[in-house]
């Protein structure tokens, strides 16, 4: 496939999806040398197109050549001023003055977070350990009570007024959205059943980390609720789900009763949500709280260290949550020794959600 | 991201006449019928919103599952109107 302005030698021809009217290797080097809105632009104008997704060669290709020395931050945040196409409009680039729209702050700052928590704790330098640009979309949508990842960048809604506020406000939302980027790069768990549910749990664990280490909380000081502060005025609930007790986060006349369990008795089967992977999230997410309280300290220290590791080099698209069960204590064992309080705290957290790893310690 | 699910049932012959009208126009452009039973996307992501709707009209029933990503744009505003509806009517509390 020939591009208007000539071919592109990284992308093998038939997967080359450019064209344009800048040819790609001048578009390549503005993306390298050009300020923060000449890269933006750059980078804008080389993103990939539907068929290029999900083909980690082509996107390893272009992550190459944006990659940042480690440590450095790129931030992106676009408005899609209520309208669906993604990105939408530039706001604001890394280092940027702050904008009067505080959506737009909270979605820059949390970003910064949650790159600092996995740079700073675990040594990941952004989602794709390559310094991969950090693009979020604000205003996305009209009223809209969400907010996503769509494979390369968070988006979020401003809620209807009514049931969420905005979905920025809540900095370990942002969290979450980032986390399916690494997951995506990482073990890239199916986004269905108990892999599904493990998929949500990761990015509920770190969202979670991410506000108790801006914060500097320990997991005791923690309150272990995601989405704290999203509902609107008159919601009866405290957030989206809680880590700690799941099924208690909310019960209202319009959102109904937290559905989420809290232990394998009671796994819920369904077809909905993709097999209820924000529903059986539970059941990993309280694994995580039992074990991190277990641990004592800053949840991110022990706990995060071997959750991460797991997700980073264990886990596979298809693993259950026996699969997570069973490394999170042989990463534990790996990363503190055999049979030490470490490996015992697992293997406590795991039982306690009625999920038994075989072994002593 | 929230994991939460509204639903709504909407009769028209048990709506004003104003907003019958309306959802029927909603209806008609969405095309329901001339649509497959599943919409769903192959796309990489997380947290986007799933819909299935149910339409009973003229003796005809249809039932779509669509991912967000997916959803025409034809079916848009009749999601959009649903939604809103989800919304703002009282969940009925099972006794």
């Amino acid at each position: 496939m020939r591009g208007r302005a000539g071919r592109c030698p990284e992308v093998s021809r038939r997967q080359c999806p450019i064209h344009c009217i800048v040819p790609p290797h001048m578009l390549r080097e503005i993306a390298r040398r050009g300020d923060a809105r000449q890269q933006a632009w750059a980078w804008q104008t080389l993103t990939l197109s539907e068929q290029m997704r999900g083909q980690r060669l082509a996107l390893s290709v272009i992550a190459a050549m944006g990659s940042t020395a480690t440590g450095t931050k790129r931030r992106t945040i676009y408005d899609a001023r209520n309208g669906s196409s993604l990105p939408g409009r530039l706001v604001r680039g890394e280092g940027d003055l702050r904008s009067r729209d505080r959506a737009v702050n909270e979605a820059y700052d949390g970003a910064g977070a949650t790159y600092d928590l996995y740079f700073k704790v675990f040594g990941r330098n952004s989602i794709d350990e390559r310094g991969m640009r950090l693009d979020s979309t604000v205003h996305y949508g009209r009223n809209y009570d969400n907010a996503f990842w769509n494979g390369r960048q968070m988006v979020y809604g401003d809620g209807d007024g009514e049931l969420f506020n905005r979905f920025t406000i809540a900095i370990d939302v942002i969290g979450h959205e980032m986390t399916h980027g690494v997951t995506q790069y990482e073990a890239d768990l199916e986004y269905q059943d108990q892999s599904g549910a493990l998929n949500e749990s990761f990015s509920d664990v770190f969202g979670a980390l991410v506000k108790q280490y801006k914060r500097r909380q320990t997991a005791k000081e923690a309150d272990w609720l995601i989405g704290k502060g999203l509902f609107a005025p008159g919601v009866k609930g405290k957030a989206l789900r809680s880590m700690k007790e799941p099924g208690t986060a909310y019960d209202d006349d319009v959102l109904g009763k937290d559905p989420q369990p809290g232990h394998m008795s009671d796994y819920v089967r369904t077809r909905e949500d993709n097999g209820g992977v924000h529903i059986n999230s539970g059941i990993p997410n309280r694994a995580f709280y039992e074990t991190a309280i277990r641990l004592g300290g800053n949840a991110w220290t022990k706990a995060g260290q071997i959750w991460y590791v797991t997700l980073r080099d264990k886990l596979r698209p298809t693993s259950s949550f026996r699969d997570a069960a069973r490394w999170t204590v042989a990463v534990a064992k790996d990363l503190y020794g055999a049979g030490n309080l470490e490996q015992k705290a697992v293997r406590e957290g795991w039982a306690a959600v009625g999920i038994r790893v075989e072994g002593r310690g | 991201m929230a994991g939460m699910k509204l639903t709504v049932t909407l009769d028209c012959d048990a709506l004003p006449d104003e907003e019958a009208e309306h959802l029927k126009r909603l209806i008609s452009a969405a095309a329901l019928f001339e649509h497959p039973r599943s919409l769903k996307s192959a796309s990489e992501g997380a947290d986007r919103f799933q819909y299935q709707v149910m339409v009973e009209e003229g003796g005809r029933t249809k039932r779509i599952e669509m991912d967000e990503s997916s959803v025409p744009k034809t079916c848009r505003p009749l999601l959009e109107y649903l939604t809103d509806s989800a919304r703002t009517r009282p969940k009925k509390k099972s006794s």
